[in-house]
């Protein structure tokens, strides 16, 4: 059993900022994250700059990860996961279930011996991420998984730290006060099977366009369509949308579907782009003066297109132009769902309202950033700051000797 | 100890970068006296040994060849605490992401290897010791200018966690309504009618001089959030019928019923506000109106709806029988027909729109006070448009670029009171930060040589963290608690009066000028000045990735682009690169907000300079990327050596065999080159 004052569930903006504020008050903090590296949803983002910076917070997001490792800073385990939580303030109790990685974290130098020697490419480096630096042995891929004995990756390793045996060890912890940083899920969109997602090739969403341009450039969008130069977003996928059991608005999809066509404007010869929106949501800063000085390759038409189906040229979209109250079709090479944000997954013990989102928190158990509702990852990192106020006031008011204080 | 020299240890990374470093070149880099190679720098084991390694050859200058990974600095922490080493006299060199993974041919990577190894020990060996970190005694005490939401649900939170805090309303100051006279030290007082006029000292031990009914007083204050509100005008009386949102809601908050709107049709007009907090309050009035039996209408183009629960509230409104009436191009005509208000609208698809209402209520973005006094009372700049501090990524929701100074609610952007709560409790924490009793040390960055100061201030207006002041002497002071490192009044200085302790102006020249010496490159050199913040973590994902990059492509890491001066692009074009980059951030994410035009401006100096000395001017140019950003940055290397070959035609053409030795090792690298991406990366 693991003891710590402040537990942090989820490593993404929201958690790093919170965990990183408590720690700095002297409070020993334990940041748990299901994932295989540290940083949530944001790390995995695209930078959207054009010739100036448009504010879109990713590397905000980097250089929380980056000021991990300084001085008084939180413990963090990765691939590991909060399945339920319970208690009371002063003495809460998280079952933690930690999936076997493979490769040990504390002893992994990235040095790539292990991803040479594998026959069947099973252990990624994760080049991208920024912690932990080390790799990730994909046990499914693994030769053992078919009971052959392959163990070139333990003796390639000069520092032993492969770990050849799979599953998960559960373990808990008890913490005197918990954040719940648990973030968000994508709207998935094949739940919309008008649009195609999955279907029709070309499809796909804002979460792989910014997966796709982080990790492979504009060379993503030449895979998703050779030569593909007409560009679709649909905005509001997934949000503001009763009939889908999603009544919210998402917030940040208006702003992250500009700046996406922007940047691919910008950096891709002869790329137009057109927006099908309801409302355009300029309220993240400096978006209104983007949406007011469009660069000609950017069209924006106000209406949401009823479906898209495969035409001979493209991809045809259909929808009723409310500027002028005429349906009109138009031919598309790629089309990109722009996804709202789904309530977080589940933790036994854990109370949810609308969406899934987090409501109604026992006292000593504070929300922070996506779980409690849509935020932008500028604001996730203003709501990791509240929350660690709002957990130190459960202590000071607890008086309660904190075990493990600094 | 003196006379061993500088000391290196070689990490060959558990064998990893055996094949591509040629270890015994490294290991006979000129200057050093003692060598290890170790196999496991950053392990225990291996940090332990390299510890007493270090004891025994008692080096006072250590340089690590190895990795670029966190493991790595925290190991040389560990070593230089366990060998006695000062902090600022050990560094570790990436010898792995920068030269093994990216330079197939081991020869060029060793050579390259070498310079950086040469580079670190000039720029160690000249480096300052380390000042004593100062200390801060915080007041424990918190100002709040302005009684709002967000500046009492600020105040709230820090009562809650023990912080002393003054409320100030300057809405107030001038009025002459007798106030309660608090006393502005006790902590539960009520808001203090009175204006700030000026803030000195930093995060921790602020003075904020304040004007009160009882005159001037100096409050001692750990930190300060700025929450002002837009003017409390009381609204004209219930006969007005041309309202603003604001001055409407204000209205009803201060007579708390309407009972003239009984039965009445209100038309909101909203179709140049689509803020969340404008629907918030439209939403709000239009449903009590229709509850109390009345109409009301919304006029929008884009409802902002992107706020906690507003969507619900919008539908809720709907059901409940507001009007919502959506608009295109035209602005809607306002006539008058029989004292009553006639709006006409284009509704596509409907033609022309017309509906009569007694009240029209404009939505106004919340406009914010008058806000340049207070500004300059902090010394923060204000943005184009009038409100809270600079639409800069690193300052954003709470920040401002001083340390210690926070500055929420409408008048930084409009907000919905959930929001104005929610950066009310985050700058609360962040107050908390700086403000809260106990000791703290703080680590001194920049050192001012008052002998060499001419008191010229040019530190003073350049500091984007408003960490200089004038002491006592009269002499140039930099406040440790604001100072964030970033070098910027060093390279500003004329007298070259300002040090930084993690580079310091000598260091950074001597590390230049060992940089451009050294083994041959397979081209003349390149010199590019890399931000920490950006170029460098982007340099080492370029690493990781193993992306080839041409190796004449030096990197010098610096902790902002501004702190480069002309001199520092004309040195390495003297001795023979031939091109110098200046790459960092882009200007709204840059950490010290004037990086990237600083360094735009020493580059267009240098040019100048560089012409009158006979050098090529155009080969100074500055370029941004973002630290996720490595693909910018790998078709930005890619971009400048092109360029700089085709500069360097005719010389190569003189080195003949050197170019004839890279085709052929080329061609031979060649074939372990895989296409991933954009990029090259090499096996
Ligand atoms: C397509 C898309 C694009 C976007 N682009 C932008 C943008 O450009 N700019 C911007 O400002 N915002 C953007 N956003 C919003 C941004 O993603 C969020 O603001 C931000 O990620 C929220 O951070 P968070 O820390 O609250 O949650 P998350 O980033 O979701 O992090 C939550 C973390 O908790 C972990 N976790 C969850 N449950 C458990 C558990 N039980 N145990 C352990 N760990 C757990 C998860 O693995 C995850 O790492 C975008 C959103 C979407 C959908
Ligand atoms: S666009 Fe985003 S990632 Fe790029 S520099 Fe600006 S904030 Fe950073
Ligand atoms: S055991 Fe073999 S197959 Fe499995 S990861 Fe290691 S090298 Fe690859
Ligand atoms: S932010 Fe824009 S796209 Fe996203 S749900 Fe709101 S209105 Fe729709
Ligand atoms: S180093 Fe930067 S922050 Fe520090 S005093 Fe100089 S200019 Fe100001």
């Amino acid at each position: 059993m693991l003891t710590c004052t402040a537990l942090v569930v989820g490593s993404g903006v929201a958690g790093l900022t919170a965990a990183q504020a408590l720690a700095a008050r002297g409070l020993s903090v334990m940041v748990v994250e299901q994932g295989s590296v540290v940083g949530g949803h944001a790390a995995g983002y695209a930078c959207k700059a054009g010739a100036d910076c448009v504010l879109c917070g990713v590397c905000l997001a980097a250089q929380g990860i980056r000021s991990l490792r300084a001085a008084p800073g939180p413990v963090v385990r990765v691939d590991t996961s909060v399945v339920a939580l319970e208690g009371s303030p002063g003495r809460f109790t998280a079952r933690l279930v930690q999936r076997a990685r493979g490769i040990d974290v504390a002893r992994c130098t990235a040095c790539g011996l292990c991803v040479r020697v594998c026959p069947v490419g099973a252990i990624s480096p994760l080049p991208w991420a920024e912690e932990p630096r080390a790799c990730v042995l994909d046990f499914d891929a693994c030769l053992r998984a078919s009971g052959n004995p392959c163990a070139l990756c333990r003796e390639a390793c000069p520092f032993g730290a492969v770990r050849l045996e799979p599953g998960t060890r559960e373990d808990t912890v008890t913490a005197a006060v918990v954040v719940v940083a648990t973030g968000f899920t994508p709207f998935p969109a094949s739940a919309k099977s008008r649009f195609g997602y999955g279907r029709l090739p070309g499809v796909i969403t804002t979460m792989d366009l910014e997966q796709g341009l982080r990790q492979q450039g504009t060379a993503y969008l030449e895979h998703q369509a050779p030569a593909g130069r007409r560009l679709a977003f649909v905005h509001c996928v997934g949000s503001r949308d009763v009939a889908a059991g999603r009544g919210w608005c998402s917030q940040v999809c208006c702003p992250t579907a500009l700046r996406l066509a922007r940047r691919l404007a910008g950096d891709v010869p002869d790329l137009e782009a057109t927006l099908f929106f309801m409302d355009l949501q300029r309220c993240a800063p400096g978006i209104a003066r983007l949406f007011r000085v469009l660069p000609p390759e950017i069209h924006l038409v106000r209406g949401l297109p009823a479906e898209v189906r495969a035409g001979t040229g493209g991809l045809v979209v259909t929808y009723e132009d409310l500027a002028t109250a005429t349906r009109c079709q138009g031919e598309f090479d790629v089309i990109v769902l722009a996804v709202g944000m789904d309530g977080p997954p589940s933790v036994g013990g854990l109370p949810e309202g609308t969406g899934g989102f987090l409501t109604d928190l026992p006292r000593g158990v504070v929300a922070a950033g996506a779980c409690g509702g849509p935020v932008s990852i500028a604001e996730a990192a203003a709501e990791g700051l509240r929350a660690a106020g709002a957990a130190l006031k459960t202590l000071e008011e607890l008086a309660c000797p904190v075990p493990g204080r600094h | 100890m003196s006379g061993t020299g500088p000391a290196l240890i070689i990490c060959t990374c558990g064998g990893a970068l055996a094949g591509r470093l040629v270890f015994d070149r490294l290991a006979a880099t000129p200057g050093f006296g003692p060598v290890m190679v170790t196999q496991d720098f950053c392990m225990p084991e291996g940090w332990r040994r390299a510890a007493v390694w270090c004891r025994q050859a008692g080096a006072d200058v250590l340089v690590v060849a190895a990795c670029g990974t966190p493991a790595a600095t925290e190991a040389l922490g560990r070593v230089a605490t366990a060998a006695g080493l000062d902090a600022h006299r050990a560094t570790v060199v990436d010898v792995r992401e920068a030269c093994a993974w990216v330079h197939p041919e081991p020869r060029w990577a060793t050579a390259k290897g070498v310079r950086l190894i040469a580079a670190a020990a000039a720029g160690l060996t000249e480096a300052v010791r380390t000042p004593p970190p100062a200390e801060i005694i915080p007041s424990g005490r918190v100002l709040v200018v302005g009684p709002s939401r967000a500046g009492l649900a600020a105040a709230g939170r820090l009562r809650e966690l023990g912080c002393q805090v003054v409320v100030l309303d300057p809405s107030r100051s001038d009025s002459s309504r007798a106030s309660p006279a608090g006393d502005p030290t006790s902590p539960d007082s009520v808001p203090i009618p009175g204006r700030l006029l000026e803030v000195t000292g930093q995060a921790g031990d602020f003075t904020a001089r304040v004007e009160t009914a009882e005159g001037i007083l100096d409050l001692r204050v750990g930190a300060v959030i700025v929450a002002v509100e837009p003017p409390a005008h009381v609204p004209p009386p219930d006969t007005s019928s041309l309202l603003t949102l604001l001055a409407m809601e204000r209205w009803i908050a201060t007579a708390g019923t309407t009972p003239s709107l009984h039965g009445k049709t209100v038309a909101f007009l909203l179709e140049d506000c689509p803020w969340p907090s404008a629907t918030e309050s439209a939403l709000s009035l239009a449903l009590s109106l229709v509850r109390q039996g009345g109409r009301s209408l919304i006029y929008y183009r884009d409802l902002g709806v992107a706020g906690r629960g507003l969507e619900e509230r919008f539908r809720e409104a709907r059901h409940a029988g507001v009007t919502f009436i959506r608009m295109e191009s035209d602005p809607p005509r306002i006539g008058e027909r029989d004292g009553r208000w006639v709006v006409e609208v284009d509704v596509p698809g409907l033609g022309l729109f017309a509906e009569t209402a007694d009240v029209l209520v404009r939505g106004d973005a919340a406009r914010p006070p008058d806000l340049g006094d207070l500004a300059e009372a902090l010394r923060v700049d204000l943005r184009p448009d009038g409100r809270g501090p600079g639409e800069r990524m690193p300052l954003e929701p709470v920040f401002t670029e001083r340390p210690g100074v926070f500055w929420i609610g409408p008048s930084r952007s409009p907000c919905t009171v959930d929001q104005a709560i929610r950066h009310g409790e985050a700058a609360a924490m962040a107050a908390l930060a700086a403000a809260a009793p106990g000791r703290r040390a703080v680590s001194v960055q920049a050192i001012v040589d008052t002998g060499r100061c001419a008191l010229c201030l040019t530190c003073l207006r350049v500091c984007p963290h408003r960490a200089v002041t004038i002491g006592d002497g009269p002499a140039i002071e930099v406040l440790p608690a604001a100072c964030q490192g970033c070098g910027v009044c060093a390279a500003a200085c004329p007298a070259g009066a300002i040090q930084m302790v993690e580079a310091p102006g000598r260091r950074l020249l001597a590390e230049l000028d060992a940089l451009l010496s050294g083994p041959a490159l397979d081209g003349d050199p390149i010199i590019m000045f890399a931000c920490a913040n950006s170029a460098v973590p982007a340099a080492r994902t370029l690493g990781r990735l193993r992306h080839a990059y041409a190796d004449r492509i030096l990197l010098v890491s610096v902790p902002c682009l501004g702190r480069i001066e002309p001199e520092h692009c004309l040195r390495p074009l003297a001795a023979g690169a031939r091109r110098v980059l200046l790459c960092g951030c882009y200007d709204r994410s840059c950490q010290h907000l004037v990086g990237p035009r600083r360094a735009r401006m020493a580059a267009e100096r240098a040019a100048v300079v560089a012409g009158a000395l006979g050098l090529d001017g155009g080969a100074i140019q500055t370029a941004s990327v973002a630290p996720v950003d490595w693909h910018r940055l790998a078709a930005l290397l890619d971009a400048v050596a092109a360029v700089a070959e085709e500069g360097g035609a005719g010389d190569r053409a003189a080195r003949g065999e050197a170019a004839g030795e890279r085709a052929a090792e080329g061609s031979a690298a060649g074939e372990r080159t895989v296409k991933v991406g954009t990029g090259k990366v090499a096996a």
